[in-house]
This record gives C-alpha cells, sequence and structure tokens, in this order.
C-alpha cells in the first residue's frame, strides 16, 4: 500500500499521495510543491528538509523522485521534455498539467542519461 | 536507503541530481548498474564530501574552542577572571612553617633592582599588621602601610577564587591554586600545598587564609599555566622578610617567576597585577596610591598592613 507524504509544522498539515506531486521548488527558506492537477502549495520546510522527510516516510516510493541540484525535486513519472542546450525540463501530469523548470546543463545530461538507462531496464524486463 | 544526517539534504550542487531515498547520486540499482551510474560517476562521492564538511566543521570548531580559550585566558592584569587551575606537584610541595616569619615594622619602603633584565619594585612594610579586607578599602587610608589585591575574583560569578577566610570566617572555598597565605596571630605564611593545617588554623584562631598562584617554591620557580604578559605582582618571601615584588613592565608568569627566583625569592604567591590597586607609605611621605580601585565586584580583596598606632 502507497503510503501518504505527510509534511506537517506546528500548525499546518499537508497530506498528499506521491503520485500527486509533480515537483517541488524550492522557495527561499520555504518550497512550493505543485501537485499534478497545477495546485501550488506552500510549506514552510527548506527543499532539504522536505527531501528528507520523503525519504524518511515514502520508503521505496521515494525513489520516485529526484533531486536536480539545489532548486527542485520532481517526480520522474512526469518528466516530459529535457533540452539540454535550452537548459529546460518540461514536466507534465497525467490531467495534462505542465511545468517547465530550469536546470543546469550537466544536471539535465545525467537525468537523460538515467531515464534513458532506467526505461531501457524495464523494457528488458 | 535513509540517513539520518540531516546536512546530507542540503548537500547537493546545481550540476547534480540525487535519487530520493538513496545515500549518494547514484540512481537506483539497476540490472546494469555500470552503464546506470555512469553519468553521476562524474560527480564527487557524498561520503567523501561528507568526509571533508566534518573535517571542515570540526576544524572550525576547533578554532571557536582555541579562540574561546584564548579570550578566556586571564590577562593577567584583571583579576576578575579566574586562571586556570595549577596543577600540584608533589616535588615541589613544601612545608608552609619553613617560610613562616613575623612582621613587626612600621611604614614600608620601596627600592627598585633588577634582574634577568626584569626591573623590579620591592615594597617591604616596616611595622604594621598584615590582615585581609574585603571590599572598600578606601574607608581606612590612615592607618595603611601596604595594600595590594590578594585573591582573584572571578568573572563569572564576582566569587573569590579558591578558599578564603576572613577573621575565621569561611568566605570562599576551593583549591583552584595551591600557592597560599595565611595571617594567623600576626604571624604570616605562604606556600605551596594542597592541604595545610594552617586553613583550620585560620578558622579556629579568627584568622585569614587565601589561596594565589605559586611563583616561587622552595627557591625553584613554578611554571604556571596561564600566558600573556602584564605588570605582575606577588607575595615574597625574601631574605627572611616578607615582602611584595611588583614588575615595573608587562612579563609573563614565566618570565617573571624565573626572576624572582633568580632574585632570591625562598618562596612566593602571586597577587592581582596588571592594573589592580596598590597602596604603600614611605617612611618620610604620605600614602602613595598606583592602580585603580575595582569596585565591580563585591568580593574585591586586599592584604593590608595596617599601623597600629
Amino acid at each position: 500500500m502507497i503510503e501518504p507524504l505527510i509534511i506537517s509544522n506546528s500548525t499546518d498539515l499537508l497530506r498528499i499521495m506521491p503520485s500527486d506531486i509533480l515537483c517541488i521548488k524550492a522557495e527561499g527558506n520555504y518550497s512550493v510543491v505543485i501537485t499534478s492537477d497545477g495546485e501550488k502549495l506552500l510549506v514552510s520546510f527548506q527543499l532539504g528538509q522536505v527531501e528528507q522527510m520523503i525519504a524518511e516516510q515514502l520508503s521505496t516510493e521515494a525513489q520516485a523522485f529526484i533531486r536536480i541540484g539545489r532548486g527542485v525535486i520532481i517526480n520522474r513519472n512526469y518528466i516530459f521534455t529535457i533540452s539540454i542546450p535550452h537548459q529546460r525540463l518540461g514536466m507534465r501530469s497525467a490531467q495534462g498539467h505542465s511545468v517547465q523548470l530550469e536546470a543546469s546543463k550537466e544536471s539535465l545530461k545525467q537525468l537523460k542519461h538515467f531515464v534513458e538507462q532506467y526505461t531501457a531496464e524495464r523494457r528488458e524486463k | 536507503m535513509k540517513t539520518d544526517d540531516k546536512s546530507f539534504y542540503n548537500i547537493i550542487s546545481d550540476d547534480e541530481i540525487r535519487v530520493v531515498g538513496t545515500s549518494t547520486t547514484e540512481p537506483p540499482a539497476t540490472n546494469q548498474p555500470q552503464q546506470a551510474s555512469q553519468p553521476v560517476q562524474k560527480q564527487p562521492e557524498p561520503k567523501n564530501r561528507f568526509a571533508i564538511w566534518h573535517i571542515i566543521v570540526a576544524a572550525l570548531a576547533l578554532a571557536a574552542i582555541v579562540f574561546a580559550l584564548w579570550l578566556l585566558m586571564p590577562p593577567a592584569n584583571t583579576a576578575q577572571q579566574e586562571p586556570v587551575p595549577d596543577e600540584p606537584s608533589e616535588v615541589n610541595v613544601i612545608i608552609p612553617d619553613s617560610t613562616t616569619t613575623s612582621i613587626e615594622p612600621e611604614y614600608a619602603d620601596m627600592q627598585t633592582d633588577t634582574i634577568n633584565d626584569i626591573q623590579l619594585r620591592i615594597f617591604t612594610p616596616h611595622g604594621g599588621r598584615p590582615e585581609l579586607v574585603i571590599g572598600n578599602l578606601q574607608a581606612d587610608t590612615t592607618r595603611i602601610i601596604l595594600a595590594a589585591q590578594a585573591a582573584d575574583v572571578r568573572g563569572d560569578n564576582g566569587e573569590i577564587s579558591g578558599a578564603f577566610i576572613l577573621k575565621g570566617e569561611l568566605i570562599s572555598k576551593g583549591l583552584p591554586k595551591l600557592g597560599f597565605c595565611s595571617i594567623i596571630n600576626n604571624e604570616i605564611t605562604i606556600g605551596r600545598q594542597s592541604e595545610t593545617p594552617l586553613f583550620e588554623r585560620a578558622i579556629e584562631e579568627n584568622g585569614y587564609f587565601f589561596r594565589q598562584y605559586s611563583l616561587v617554591s622552595n627557591g625553584e620557580m613554578i611554571d604556571i599555566k596561564p600566558k600573556g604578559k602584564a605588570i605582575r605582582r606577588a607575595l615574597c618571601y625574601l631574605r627572611g622578610s616578607i615582602c611584595i615584588i611588583e614588575s615595573t613592565e608587562r612579563e609573563s608568569y614565566h618570565d617573571f617567576a624565573q626572576a624572582l627566583a633568580d632574585y632570591g625569592v625562598e618562596e612566593c604567591v602571586s597577587l592581582v597585577g596588571g592594573e589592580a590597586i596598590l597602596k604603600y607609605k614611605p617612611a618620610d611621605s604620605p600614602l602613595l596610591t598606583e592602580g585603580k580601585v575595582n569596585t565591580d565586584y563585591e568580593y574585591v580583596n586586599y592584604i593590608v598592613w595596617m599601623s597600629n598606632k
């Protein structure tokens, strides 16, 4: 059974299924969770703290998420386009909501390679 | 894979990616791990980076500690900071009775001398009765023959550092320093010993007792821990009499103690130096005052030779 991710502080709580997360962007000392339907939810945790919550709460499900540089965590299931020359990463959910993210060429190279490898392995299986 | 290292989640460059839930930047295990991990192998191993971070943090912490210790070191000239306790040495422990002498003169003379290129001022009381005083020294200046600040006062709580007995009353306990001075029935004794029966005698016979650094013991200098330079002052047993010896320039404890030993001092404990107040009455002039009165602490204390007249 897939468990929800709970991001909670002393006053607020966000309970969200991993599959509902498109990406999470750093916003200074806060983070913005962008859901698969395009909603943006501000949480009062730094991106590293959110990453830690994902890792600790979601177990193997956490590996659906990839931290890209200092600025964003993506749900790799929603990777749509990668453009290394333009340093662009397109995310799109099943509901059709899309987000364009910026990332370094080097990180996008690694991400592209990872996606290709991962997909190839799944096909072999 | 989990990691409890919170700093791990904050360490990533913009050129790296990391699969969440793994402790490295490598992608999750695949059937072709070599290929899958190729792109991220260009990045430094996070564990190595953690080690580097830990080393950096440890080095910074160590530097901070060293700096803090340096700041806390007794600068000497201020009596408000308790120096690092002097470690006893059995070789250097002496019998205090060997340095006992009686004081009877009536004024204080001051002489200068030089030893090891260190200029000294030697204040010798002639007459008067030695005692310890806590608080305002201004109250009875007409009777003072010689006075100097005695035991250190701790900067953190304003209390006297080490054991202190005032007219038989125990004001402070503790043994941060091995040197001591007792005044019992007009008999002044200085020495270096962790436990001395003179402590109990001072209580039983309404005497006085304080502790300070022992700088010279049995004619040998004691190299104590506190560093730094300041005007140094000490209560000394020199050629059969008790005197206060002061350096005219800022000196380290080491150099000052060595100079005292070379000068012939047989036993001596430090007094508060630096800008601490010193009063003495020459034979042919009124009471002279040098240094500053310390009114910051209630327990600022003095060794004073009071005239009986």
